[in-house]
């Protein structure tokens, strides 16, 4: 949108007159954003599409061979079936020589305990030291695992043996089954620590920088700004974003939950209301340049075409709750709570809603939400998911409630997708993968929203009372970005669907998103969170808290979303489709 | 509210702090402060927090299985790659699934 400001001097007020150029396409934030999110797209396509791991087509065949066999052999999943599964989910993009040298290039900085250094960099003998303190827990894993296959082997040859027609039987091998997965899966959690291998990420986080710098400042010198300014500024923006990266990383932090975007704003805000933010540093606090470009890659990770083979009643539970809690939370905010902004109502109820800090990123450059409204909203989902990932699994477990319900539960309301995974995890593995199912599916609708969002404001709320819209002025006003990150979810999802799940999972899961675009969203997001601090002032802040009615909102939102998504989860679950859940 | 003016779009980031000059040794005394808190609950308020018997058992498992418990998008967690093979893999049977 090209936005002609008029102002009259008597009253400040500023006239936004809306129209498209051609030369938006290299002017405009919203359509660098496009360019740069798709360059790098094109780019994770073509490296991890030519680079697939070896014989893939073979070792994926192979696997579906055995699995369908041992499907028709056995009425459970068989030792061989599982085996064969794992072999499939050991073929990843990322694992070859390309696309381990992208990971470790994009990489953050990694996890520490109590020496920071330990984040940036691990010599041979620190990595030999932790090698040796992990080994024995290793050994005692992988000593347990042989032990549970011994098990689970006689167990299903004893099946086997009654022609799989003796349900005592059949029952008892499924659980040393169980049994034996549960120990492989400790047993891999081991050999992670166990494996510790020295490094030193200093150089990659200099050419990460650098390469970031000439990205976008390319995108700004050809909008007509000084690329010497931007480059200055941009070093210091990035090296806060590498330090809330290390806090985030820090082991207290995580099992609070804190992440990057809390830190990067608490950064960003200690500056700019102590210190104050540097005048050379601010033409590199570009917010909606880097957060735009973020949700671009953002869309490419956004898959409707897989949630269809990852459960129905999920698909119920997240898109029925999910449009309706979040319609009743934004007509309450307005009529009830009257809350002044109608773009920090959206925002704080999307963020609460869907999935927490990505819904309200999307949500709020949808709608062009303030930044302080942006702060707001990730400020309260953060403090809600560190208490809802401690209280959920303690309220499921205290009241018998089952796995799957529980993990219903937690999934569809549990901002944060990490806090889903240690709340279900920390339940059992049932209530693990209903809750990363269903919280899976919710991240999916980020896009629907966020273009609904778009077109709601543009048609409804940004006209006069009354007013009719002429399509041409909607395409004026639209922000051009969401046509990025909606393609991008679309061009993906096709390529995922006409792939088919399992090299869909090795190159586009395995490779494109976690070899590369995972890793940049994430920078491009911290980046711009450390602007919104830099940018941000406490009495703003203050201001938009005014009468804690955004907190009220939420609150409100939130329990009317427990209750919701409790009832859906026990009709889908235990009524309507109880023999999926009896699979999971 | 001349500095609205300079702005083309609704979230103006630009915009300096109110609250005019601070004395920078004021200001660098709030960075000290908020560091020396920060190194506080880092190494000696957080983890008595994660002793509590509350908190305990969910940082406990937090840590030994290695989870990623502040990532913000499923994308970020190993276990979402988990369940979804699992979900596939078991669901694929049903009536909806694709295969």
């Amino acid at each position: 949108m090209n936005q002609t400001t008029n102002q009259t001097a008597e009253n400040d007020v500023v006239i936004d007159v809306a129209k498209t150029r051609i030369s938006d396409l290299w002017k405009k934030e919203d359509y660098w954003a496009i360019w740069l999110g798709f360059l790098i797209l094109v780019f994770g396509i073509v490296v991890f599409f030519s680079n697939p791991p070896k014989d893939m087509d073979a070792k994926i065949t192979a696997a579906n061979a055995t699995m369908a066999a041992e499907e028709a052999r056995a009425p459970f999943k068989t030792i061989a079936w599982h085996d064969a599964a794992a072999a499939k989910k050991k073929l990843k993009g990322n694992s070859v020589a390309i696309g381990k040298f992208l990971s470790t290039f994009t990489a953050k900085p990694h996890k520490w305990t109590s020496n920071p250094v330990d984040s940036f960099m691990v010599g041979e003998d620190a990595a030999a030291a932790r090698k040796a303190a992990a080994t024995p827990k290793y050994d005692a894993a992988k000593a347990a695992t042989v032990a549970a296959l011994e098990t689970a082997n006689t167990k299903e040859a004893a099946a086997e043996a009654a022609g799989f027609q003796d349900a005592a039987l059949n029952a008892e091998a499924q659980d040393a089954i169980s049994a034996w997965l549960a120990a492989k899966g400790k047993e891999s959690s081991a050999k992670k620590k166990a494996g510790a291998k020295s490094f030193n990420q200093v150089g990659y986080l200099i050419g990460l920088g650098l390469f970031f710098a000439v990205l976008f400042g390319i995108g700004f010198k050809v909008m007509g700004n000084s690329l010497r300014e931007f480059m200055k500024g941009f070093a210091v923006v990035f090296a806060l974003a590498i330090l809330a990266f290390l806090l985030s990383a820090q082991a207290t932090m995580k099992a609070y939950g804190i992440g990057y975007a809390a830190w990067a704003i608490a950064i960003g805000l200690l500056i700019s209301n102590t210190i104050g933010t540097p005048k050379w540093v601010k033409p590199a606090v570009q917010t909606e340049y880097f957060i735009k470009t973020g949700l671009v890659l953002l869309g490419a990770e956004i898959l409707f075409s897989k949630i269809l083979s990852i459960g129905v009643p999920g698909i119920f539970v997240a898109w029925v709750v999910t449009p309706i809690v979040l319609v009743s939370t934004y007509l309450f905010g307005q009529k009830v709570l009257k809350v002044p902004s109608k773009t920090l109502n959206m925002t704080v109820s999307a963020d609460m809603s869907v999935c927490g800090v990505s819904a309200a990123i999307a949500t709020a450059s949808a709608c062009r939400a303030k930044k302080e409204e942006l702060t707001l909203a990730v400020g309260l989902s953060l403090v809600f998911t560190s208490i809802m990932m401690i209280v959920m699994p303690a309220i499921i477990k205290a009241t018998g409630m089952p796995e799957v319900l529980g993990g219903a539960w937690m999934g569809g309301t549990i901002d944060a997708t990490g806090a889903v995974a240690a709340a279900g995890a920390f339940l059992g593995e049932k209530a693990l993968y209903t809750a990363a199912t269903i919280k899976m599916i919710q991240n999916v609708l980020i896009g629907v929203i966020a273009f609904c969002v778009a077109i709601y404001w543009c048609t409804r709320v940004e006209c006069a009372p009354g007013q009719r819209v002429h399509p041409m002025e909607i395409w004026h006003r639209f922000p051009k970005f969401v046509i990025g990150f909606i393609g991008a979810s679309i061009i993906f999802s096709s390529i995922y669907a006409s792939l088919g799940p399992d090299v869909g999972f090795t190159l586009i899961d395995q490779g494109v998103i976690k070899g590369l675009t995972k890793n940049l969203r994430g920078w491009f997001f911290c980046l711009a969170f450390v602007s919104i601090g830099l940018a941000t002032n406490f009495r703003e802040l203050k201001g938009y808290f005014a009468g804690g009615k955004p907190l009220i909102l939420y609150v409100c939102g939130q329990g009317f979303n427990l209750i919701l998504t409790l009832t859906m989860a026990y009709i889908m679950f235990y009524l309507v489709f109880p023999e999926i859940t009896a699979r999971i | 509210m001349a500095s609205i003016a300079t702005c083309t779009a609704r979230v103006c980031l630009t915009k300096a702090p109110r609250g005019g000059r601070r004395p920078i040794l004021k200001g660098w005394a709030g960075i000290a402060l908020a560091v020396a808190g920060l190194i506080l609950f880092i190494y000696v308020i957080g983890p008595m927090g994660l002793e509590t018997e509350t908190l305990k058992p969910m940082a406990d498992f937090i840590e030994e299985n290695d989870i990623n418990a502040n990532a913000y998008y499923y994308t970020e967690v190993d276990e979402f790659f988990d369940a979804q093979v699992h979900m596939r893999e078991h669901l694929k049977l049903v009536p909806g699934s694709d295969r």
